[in-house]
Parts: structure tokens; sequence; C-alpha cells
């Protein structure tokens, strides 16, 4: 009786099916995992890049880097520094002085300014940029033996003027950069106010500042016009009686002697950030881009000029500490915002997202510029009743 | 049970496990993507909210000295006596009193109108068919046929000149009356998207319908701060500056008080098709519950799926950051021979500048 079984042919052409579906299946199986895997990646970076734009978009908004309105810890540049270096709380002003010398302000230090300052009134005389009228103690004129003679329209040169238009400029300008430092100066700045600085002769033809203190060094010839390129036209010793004040923060050298323009070119509220010089907000120590040290007193000190910005590139991005708690194996997320001003842009904003793959080590990254949130209205925000009702900006009388 | 039979089972389990696993993948794949586009979505919804900021703060600049009429205006404080405006150049900023001239655009009667201080405006934002006014630049000449000339001689004609500008071949000419009409009246460029000749208002009003694609995205709303949302009380809960204050010389060389700071805005961005009505009873009011099939559900609806932020910022009259121009009194060179700069490196902004800008993080009592 014939028993019912297969072949060995059919067994073996069976096998052979079986084995090719199967390789088959498995194939397929294998592409549906490693597509899944792929997709997987993809959703994990998009989900780090969403992550990052809210976290950049956040800190754009609210400057939390810069200042921590719901820790003290994090509240050193409510504070100003003073020439050694370290914390000082004291603003207080010297006799006929608005703003206090040897101090660098923050840009969270509390201020009093003019109230007529906060409802700025340009049909006033007294917020005018007035080229060379306003009216300076020594500029040029003192050879003649006059006093507030004629023009200088430094802006911290005329803070005793008898003339209250004349004065009054200058000592809000002054306050607001010994409280706020450089850069929260410019900030708080009106637009187009030109920034500057002038020197004058005595009777007996001594260089002296606005102040009427002796510097050492030449800075204009003989006749009162001021020349360039001639030593000892900068020395560091000039003005000695007037430390860490705007001129430190301007970088003379800089700016005048290298721009081959007149000082009305040069040191205009645009024009300090012209010939690659740069201002920028320093975040604090631990919100820096790759771990860097903090920089809040270089960058309240002065511009970063040249090569200086790159140099101190990471120093002052803000990068929030929380973005390296992602899972291990995801993607590696950096975010910084960067708050600078060069060139003829005033009051930029950068975010960077940057998204590398552990797996393959690809990157992928994107810089947008929003409009956000500035130092006024950051420093106002610190002042919410929910935020901590800090007293940042006072008016006087 | 015969063998076969039980053979096969074993490959429907099989093949019904493969199909299993196939449709989980699947399924964990589109609930990924969907996941995935949900958050991109958030970002985009986002993103076009912040877009809106932009051209609100544009509408500010550029109301501050236009659209008020036929004149132009002189911002929203007036630059001449710091009076709240807009005031139109040609009308006394000082008839009636600083914190409510005789002349201004806006009046206080209630209800207020906009641009009176308090009052509200709505701007949902699509792109027109055509703009008012439009010209079309000509098409630019793709052959060079002089370097950066616009006219040269024609080879083997010694009588006549080939017009060539950047924007086409305007032919060959031997009268000069000719190559005038040829790049200016018979060939203006840019030249009218329509022809004014034959309607001037359609020309001059342009076309509001909304092209394609373009409506329902975003929008933006205005509410112009009144003197007592900034004076520093604490409330709104944003009020903790009084940006009112000051006493200074008026153009008479007068002490004065200061008129109120009419200049800050509560700006509020937000993309989605609710066309920036505040709520439903603000549909109502102003009649368009028809835009929603009258259905309250469906405005609900289309605000739970907008990204809403909200800013202040303030406007200033100070036209942006660029070198002062003219020259000192009496000089004219004094720096080595160089000129005093009277060049403008930074094109200023001819409404003013926004001052500064503040983003809110919690729902102000007014939007």
């Amino acid at each position: 009786m014939p028993t019912r079984a297969f072949s060995l042919v059919e067994l073996l052409v069976a096998m052979a099916l079986g084995l090719i579906v199967a390789f088959t299946a498995y194939a397929g199986l294998r592409v549906a995992v490693k597509t899944m895997a792929v997709a997987q990646q993809l959703s994990r970076e998009n989900r780090v890049i969403a992550e990052g734009y809210v976290q950049g978009m956040t800190e754009a908004d609210l400057w939390y880097a810069v200042d921590d309105p719901f820790d003290a810890a994090g509240q050193r540049q409510r504070t100003a520094w003073n020439e050694a270096g370290t914390l000082d709380q004291v603003l207080d002003d010297a006799p006929g002085v608005i703003g206090a010398d040897g101090v660098t302000g923050q840009p969270f230090v509390a201020m009093d300014l003019p109230e007529g300052y906060w409802n700025w009134n340009i049909a006033d005389p007294r917020t005018w940029g007035t080229q060379g009228f306003h009216k300076s103690r020594t500029f040029q004129n003192a050879l003649g033996g006059g006093e507030w003679a004629t023009g200088s329209n430094s802006q911290i040169g005329c803070i005793g003027h008898p003339d209250q238009v004349n004065a009054w400029m200058h000592g809000v300008q002054d306050r607001m950069f010994s409280s706020l430092g450089w850069t929260g100066y410019l900030d708080y700045l009106p637009n187009a106010q030109p920034v500057c600085y002038y020197l004058g002769l005595d009777a007996s033809g001594q260089t002296i500042n606005d102040f009427g203190n002796g510097v050492l060094g030449t800075p204009y010839a003989p006749d009162g016009w001021p020349y360039i390129g001639t030593a000892p036209y900068w020395s560091p010793q000039h003005m000695t009686f007037f430390p860490l004040k705007l001129w430190m923060a301007m970088r003379r050298p800089l700016i005048w002697d290298t721009s081959g323009e007149s000082p009305e070119k040069a040191i205009g509220r645009t024009g300090v950030h012209l010939y690659g010089i740069s201002t920028g907000f320093a975040p604090r120590g631990g919100w820096t881009g790759a771990g860097a040290a903090a920089q809040p007193l270089r960058s309240a000190r002065s511009s970063y000029s040249f090569g200086e910005w790159e140099a101190a590139a990471d120093a002052l991005a803000a990068s929030s500490p929380l973005l390296s708690l992602v899972p291990t194996g995801w993607p590696q997320l950096d975010v910084r915002v960067e708050r600078r001003n060069q060139g003829l842009i005033f009051g930029q904003t950068t975010v960077a997202i940057t998204v590398t793959n552990p797996t393959t080590g690809s990157t992928r990254a994107y810089r947008f510029m929003p409009i956000a949130t500035s130092l006024r209205g950051a420093r106002q925000q610190r002042q919410w009743s929910h935020w901590g009702a800090a007293s940042l900006d006072r008016s006087v009388p | 049970m015969r063998a076969g039979h039980a053979r096969r089972g074993a490959l429907l389990i099989i093949v019904t496990g493969l199909a299993a696993l196939m449709l989980s993948l699947a399924l964990v794949f589109l609930s990924t993507m969907r996941s995935d586009g949900e958050h991109t979505r958030s970002i985009v919804r986002d993103t076009q909210a912040r877009m809106m900021l932009n051209a609100a703060i544009s509408y500010v600049l550029e109301t501050s000295r236009l659209g008020w009429g036929s004149q132009e205006t002189q911002g929203w404080n007036d630059i001449r006596n710091h009076a709240i405006g807009p005031i139109p150049i040609d009308r006394d900023p000082e008839a009636g009193s600083v914190n409510q001239p005789t002349n201004a655009v806006w009046s206080p009667a209630l209800p207020l109108r906009w641009p009176a201080p308090g009052s509200k405006m709505r701007a949902p934002m699509y792109v027109w068919q055509r703009a008012p006014s439009a010209v079309r630049a000509g098409q630019p000449n793709p052959i060079r046929v002089g370097p950066g000339l616009s006219v040269q001689d024609i080879p083997g004609n010694d009588q006549g000149i080939r017009v060539a500008g950047l924007h086409g071949y305007n032919g060959d000419h031997t009268s000069v009356l000719d190559i005038w009409r040829a790049a200016s009246l018979d060939a203006p460029d840019p030249a009218p998207v329509i022809d004014p000749s034959t309607s001037l208002a359609a020309f001059r009003d342009g076309d509001a319908k909304p092209r394609d694609n373009t409506s329902n995205r975003a929008w933006f709303r205005i509410y112009r701060e009144t003197w007592e949302d900034h004076d520093g009380s604490g409330d709104p809960y944003y009020d903790v500056v009084n940006l009112n204050g000051g006493r200074g010389r008026d153009w008479n060389g007068n002490d004065v008080a200061y008129a109120h700071n009419a200049s800050v805005f509560l700006v509020t961005c937000g993309s989605g098709a609710t066309l920036g009505f505040r709520d439903w009873p603000d549909v109502l009011a102003s009649g368009a519950a028809s835009s929603f099939l009258s259905d309250p559900s469906v405005f609900a609806q289309l605000r739970s799926e907008e990204h809403i932020l909200w800013f202040r910022i303030e406007w200033s009259p100070n036209t942006g950051d660029f070198g002062p121009k003219g020259s000192r009194m009496n000089e004219t060179a004094p720096y080595e021979g160089q000129a005093i700069w009277n060049t403008v490196t930074a094109m200023p902004s001819q409404g003013g500048s926004i001052r500064w800008v503040q983003r809110l993080d919690r729902k102000p009592p007014e939007w």
C-alpha cells in the first residue's frame, strides 16, 4: 500500500521555497524595523529641535540666563562691581557727580532716573543731541578764559553745568552708565543719541578733561583741533581722574583712531559698533555656552573688538544647563541665545539650535533672529509682583 | 486531525503573527509621525504668532505718521509738543490740552474708537489680490548690451542709437524724442499692474480680496494703553514703572508738565482662524457671527488650536540709529580736512522706532 508522504524532491523544493519565503519575510521585517528605527531617530531629533526652539524663545523673551527672578543666587548682575572686580553694593554719588567713579554697573542694578526720562519728550530741549552746542567748562575756549563757553557735546562733561538744559542729559547718561554698565547703558540710551567725550585745554595749554582735571598725553593739537596718528595721542593715563567711565567703555583707540572718520561718525550709538566692535550681554555663571567662565564684568566695562567677540563666543552665549539632562542615546541639544550689538545693527537677538546625533555624529543647525524682550522689558518683568517685585527702575523728581 | 490540516494552521498563525507585527509597527510609526506633526505644527503656530509682532510693530511705526486722512501726522505723542496724537501736520497741536488736543484724529467720546487711548484694533492678516497702486518692474534685460550703459551705437548705422536699459531692449531709434518716449512715457518701468487710464480708482484702491491660502493663518490686535496702564500703580500686573512722569520746557521756553505717555501699546499676536476676535461677544458685537457659522462652539474650537502671545512695546519718535547730519556751527571740516559726516549709514525708519519690547507671561486684562 503506497504511503502518503513527500518525495525527496518535493521536500527539497518545499524547503527551498520555504526558505525563500522566510528570507523575504525576514528582509521585509528587517527593512520595516530599520525604517522604524530611522523614524524613531528622526522623531527624537524633531522633539529635541522643538524643545530647543522653546528653550531658545523662552530665554529670548525672559532673560533667565542673565538674571534668575526667582533665586537670589542667580541675581549677581543686580549688583555693581568695584574696581577690584568684586561685588560692590555701594553706588553712592560723589559730590557733584551723578554716577559713582570706580564702579562698574550691571544690567539689572537698581537705578533712579529723572521722571522726565520715562516719558521722553523730544519737544523738550534737554533731550536734543545738540551737536557742538552744549557748553563745556573747558572745551577749546578755556584759553580765552571763559567757562561754559563753546561747544562740547560730551555726554558726561556738563554734569555740573549751571544750566539744567545743558546738564540734564549728561546726568541722565552718567547715571545710566554707572548703574547699568556699558551694554546696559547703550540699551537704555535713546536712539540716535551721540556717545562721546571731549578733552580740552586749560589756560596753560595742558590737556584737561571736562572736569578740569589734567590728563597726560596730547590728544589735541595746540590750536585745539584734534589730530590723529601722532604719539602720544593715546595713553592709558588719560583722564585718570575719571576712572571706569564712558571713555573707557568706548575704547577710543579702536573707534576713533582706526575709523579715519570724525568723532561724530565713530561715536554714535551705532558708530560704537562699527569696525568689528561689538557689545553684548553676558549670561551668568553656569548658563554660558560649553561651560565657559562668565564675563559680566568684562562685557559691562567695554566693547569687544575684532576677534575678541569670537574668542569669547561661549562666554557670551546664553545656554541653559538643564539642556544637558537628556536621556542617554538621545540627540544632544545645544541652544545658544546671543544678545549682541554690532555693525549697524542694534538690539539683535540670535537663537542658534544645534542637534547632534549620538550614533551617526551628524548635526543639524538652525539660526534665527526673533524680535524679543529688550533690557528695559526684562527689567520690568522682574518688577512684576509674581516675579518677586524687585525695585529696579525708579523715578526721581 | 490529519497532519496536513495542522500544517495549514501553523502557516496561518505565522502569517497572522507577521501581519500583526507589521500592523503594530505601522501603527507605532503613524502614531509617532502624528505626534511629530503636532510638535511641528505647534512650532509653526508659535512662529506665525511671532511674525505678527513684526507686523504689529510695522503698523505702529507707519501709523504714527500715515493713514489718518490726507495729511501726515506727527506721532503717537506729537513731536512738536508731546501732545497725545496723532495730530495732522497742518493743525495746531496746542489747541485744547496736551492730553486731549482739539485737532487729534482720535476722540475721547464713548464708545472709544481707534486710535484713542484705551481703544483696540484688530488685524486679521492675509495677502491682497492686488496692492493699492500696484506696479510691476519690467523684465530684466538678459543681454548686457553695454557696460552699464543704457544706450549704445548701432553698428553700421551712424544715425541711430540703441536703447538698452536694465529692464529691456527698447529698440533702435534715430530720434531723441523717440528715445525719451521709449524710456519713459510709452514704456514706463515699473509699469502699473492694471491700466490706471482705464480705472484710476481700481488702480489706486487695489483689490482687497484675499489670495488663496493666505487667510485664516494669523492675526494681531493692538490695545493702546491709557496713561493709567503705565503709571506704576501695579495694576495691571505689568504696570511697574511710571512712564508718564516729567516736567520740562515747551517750545516757548515755559516750564510745563509733560503730556501723558500715549505711545505704549499692548500687542496680541495670534496664529489661527479666529480673525483676531477676543471672544464670542466680540464676534457678535462686530456682526461677524456668520464667519463662524453663527456657532460659538466653532469659534471656541478655532481658538483652542491657536497660539496667542502678548507683548508690550513703546513707540519712540527717534528715527533710528544713524550718524548725525549737518555740520557744527561755523565748522565745515574740523577733523583733518574730513568733512562732517552727512551720510545716513543705516536707513532710519521714517515712522520712528520701538524703544523697548516686553513679553508678558500672563493674559492681560485688556487686549
